[in-house]
């Protein structure tokens, strides 16, 4: 206690004002009190000196001279008492003075120490070793400790057993740097709850610079401090994972929701360790997104693979908002992943069904085409095997009758025209189905279908190159049937590429200017085709595939014939060359 | 035993199939009777002769096993060859089991054809031949008297005369005449050959 009233005596400060301040100031003079003591050494003097004059006797002829000198004496006593009297008066002020110096003093100290007990702080003063001297009456109070149980160090045992450690730690730097200190820790009451403080501590020094002591407040923090662990808590719950980061691009932290995830703790993931979980494809695309928004200061978007503690990767939409000042300087980035894997399952989903079903629709037509071919070639062939049957036996008959050989041989060439009509009205109606044309983009056709085939693609491991050239003119053709002609051209490049395994599996599909208009070339890196097929591979059920129905690149040469163009294949030692042309929609 | 000349009847809605089946089958030396339609099948006036039908089973309109339901519903009892532009196992299990004498599938081979018809034409000429027969004996039936009649199934029981005597309480005599005019009428040779087509007509014995 006396130690903190002395504190007030060296700063000459307002205890309030000295307990909140952080900066202990220079304490360079210091009080003197010695002159109240130098009145008591005078009147010891005087009274010595009095005393001579009083016990002094003379002669009677100096009787005169004695009553003359006795006159003077005590006209000098007189004088010396009136000195003395003033002396004394002045000895008794100053002692009132010194009386009231030292009331107001004890009024200061209780004032002090009312202050000190009272102000709703937990206030205390510790020696240079870190043992306490001072423990304010709020101090014990609150922890229930007494004085004899508090001091020295006996307070720390109303720390939190967790915080103990840590406390003692940034104490033990404190110390030895004699530097302000501030710590956030729990403090045991007397009920045994613990509540956040937060404890400051600054030196106070000699004149020689030396620490003498310490002194510290300790503040109930416990409400702000548990609404901060709510929201961290929030933060940490809430199926999202949230982020933050310095203006500068770097992260700092994560919510527990990213940190499980990734089975990185805070430390793996700052500056640029949260980097490590993105996925090998798509790292440049989103490190050059994301220093882009760093840049600019716009918001980030992007969807990226992030991989899990799994090893598993699994699709993000990654958003970062900057948070400015009132400047409008960029002050802290925050942002969120959210997971949607689910989501782009369901795309992919949708997209194969989509496929799926133009495929279907493709297999279904197919299957109705092939079953009406069957019939309606069925029927002429079957008269043609019967006639021609019938005739082989009246060659081997010995009564053949030329005139029923002719009937039956005329008839036989008869059904084999029809058969040939059927084809032609099968192609007919193809070229029938087609009355939508608009001007097209062959470009955007291009990339709409490689897009609804990407998973074929992948699933299949071909890696497809796209070589479009930009400023192509539009064409006038129905986009469906162009799409078909493409997903055919691209199935049929992916199909002849399904054994090879010696070398990469590609598939290139470009578009470039042509002088009948646009070219479109798909080319793949399989083993090609025999050249001896070269125009067989267009004729309708020609197939060299086991599963083909033979009916691809007819109706694909069909639909580019009926858009005014034309369609043929090369066949390289790099694989098969297909390649149509379509006039552009101006001519 | 039929003296008329067999028929195939072909019902096919391509007129050049229908007229390559004809040229065929008329090549050794069968009648054949060509139709547009099943519709045309059953309008036309049939020859009584054994015959079967080619019919293709996929037709406008109806399929060709519905048709051969009909038939058997109609009580039209002729014998069918399926001919299909495709095979089906299904379809061809049901035409077998509803009767059908073969399944060919479209183009067939001809000799395949040929087979199928003899051996369907030869199946419908022994129906027709049993059917004539029980006409026949029908007939002969119908010539009885009604006392002839009342003898016969006592007399394929194996009765004496004398016990169908008091079973129809005439004398000994009198069923010794009417036993010899009832094998006369029906033509039979003995006992057991007038038990045989008794049985035939599904005359019941009369177990005394």
């Amino acid at each position: 206690m006396g130690a903190a009233i002395s504190v007030m005596h060296y700063t000459g400060m307002a205890s309030a004002s000295f307990i909140a301040s952080p900066v202990v100031p220079n304490l360079s003079h210091t009080v003197n009190i010695t002159p109240i003591a130098n009145y008591g050494v005078a009147m010891i003097t005087l009274l010595v000196l009095g005393a001579a004059v009083v016990t002094s006797s003379a002669e009677r002829r100096a009787k005169e001279e004695a009553r003359r000198i006795n006159q003077g004496l005590e006209q000098r006593v007189a004088e010396r008492t009136r000195q003395l009297t003033a002396v004394n008066e002045e000895l008794r002020r100053g002692i009132a003075e010194r009386q009231r110096v030292e009331d107001d003093l004890r009024r200061s100290e209780d004032h002090m120490r009312l202050v000190i007990d009272t102000i709703p702080a937990l206030v205390w003063s510790k020696l240079p070793d870190g043992s306490a001297d001072f423990l304010n009456q709020r101090f014990r109070e609150y922890t229930g400790l007494s004085v004899e149980e508090g001091l020295g160090e006996g307070w720390l045992k109303a720390i939190h057993p967790d915080d103990r450690a840590s406390s003692i730690d940034v104490w033990r730097e404190a110390f030895a740097g004699g530097k302000f200190f501030e710590l956030e820790a729990r403090l045991r009451r007397a009920d045994g709850e613990y509540l956040w403080f937060l404890f400051r501590g600054a030196p106070l020094r000699d004149q020689a610079g030396k620490i003498v002591k310490w002194y510290g407040t300790s503040t109930d923090i416990d409400d702000r401090k548990r609404a901060e662990e709510e929201s961290r808590a929030l933060i940490d719950a809430i199926p999202q994972q949230i982020w933050s980061g310095p203006p500068e691009g770097s992260l700092d932290y994560c919510n527990l929701q990213w940190r499980s995830y990734m089975g990185f703790t805070q430390e793996d993931l700052q500056g640029e360790g949260w980097q490590r979980m993105l996925h090998p494809e798509d790292r440049e695309r989103v490190l050059n997104a994301w220093r882009e928004s760093v840049r600019t200061g716009t918001p980030y978007e992007q969807e990226e693979r992030h991989r899990g503690a799994d090893r598993q990767y699994r699709w993000f939409l990654a958003r970062g908002v900057p948070l400015r000042d009132t400047t409008g300087r960029i002050i802290r980035w925050y942002g969120t992943n959210t997971d949607i894997e689910d989501r782009k399952r369901a795309e992919w989903a949708l997209q194969e069904a989509q496929a799926g079903l133009s495929h279907v629709m493709r297999v279904t037509a197919m299957g109705e085409l092939v079953a009406a071919i069957a019939h309606e070639v069925n029927q002429p062939l079957a008269a043609i095997v019967t006639n021609a049957n019938f005739c082989l036996r009246q060659f081997s008959s010995a009564t053949s009758n030329s005139d029923k050989l002719r009937e039956a041989i005329s008839e036989i060439v008869n059904d084999g025209t029809r058969a040939s009509a059927v084809i032609s009205r099968i192609r007919a109606l193809l070229q029938k189905s087609a009355p939508e044309r608009v001007a097209v983009d062959v470009n955007q056709i291009i990339q709409e279908v490689t897009m609804l085939l990407r998973r074929e693609l992948i699933r299949s491991r071909v890696s497809l190159r796209t070589d479009l050239s930009s400023d192509l003119p539009h064409v006038s053709a129905d986009r469906v049937q162009l799409q078909q002609v493409l997903i055919n051209l691209v199935m049929n490049g992916i199909e002849a590429m399904r054994m090879v395994s010696d070398r990469p599996r590609e598939l290139l599909i470009k578009s470039a200017m042509h002088p009948d208009g646009v070219l479109v070339q798909v080319q793949d890196s399989g083993t090609g085709f025999d050249l001896k097929h070269a125009d067989r591979i267009f004729e309708p059920f020609f197939t060299t595939k086991p599963d083909g129905t033979g009916m691809g690149l007819s109706i694909s040469r069909s639909i580019v014939e009926s858009h005014g163009g034309r369609l043929w294949a090369e066949s390289g030692s790099d694989g098969a060359h297909f390649q149509f042309t379509l006039p552009s929609s101006v001519s | 035993m039929s003296d008329a000349a067999p028929v195939v009847f072909v019902v096919d809605d391509d007129p050049s199939v229908r007229r390559a089946i004809k040229r065929l089958i008329e090549s050794v030396g069968l009648q054949v009777e060509l139709f547009g339609s099943t519709q045309e099948f059953l309008q036309a006036k049939r020859p009584d002769a054994p015959s079967c039908l080619v019919l293709d089973i996929r037709l406008p309109g109806k399929s060709g096993l519905e048709f051969q339901r009909e038939l058997g519903n109609a009580n039209i009892q002729v014998p069918i060859i399926f001919i299909t532009a495709h095979g089906d196992v299904p379809m061809t299990v049901r035409a077998m089991k509803a009767g059908a004498v073969e399944f060919l599938t479209k183009p067939f081979r001809d000799q395949d054809l040929l087979d199928a018809a003899q051996l369907a034409l030869e199946r419908d000429r022994t129906r027709r031949q049993q059917e004539a027969e029980i006409a026949t004996l029908r007939e002969r039936l119908e010539s009885l008297t009604p006392r002839e009649r009342e003898l016969l199934p006592l007399v394929i029981s194996g009765l004496l005369n004398k016990q169908i005597a008091a079973e129809i309480g005439a004398t000994e005599a009198t069923v010794k005449v009417h036993r010899s005019q009832l094998l006369r009428k029906m033509g039979a040779d003995s006992l057991p050959d007038l038990v045989r087509m008794a049985e035939r007509l599904g005359i019941p014995h009369k177990a005394a």
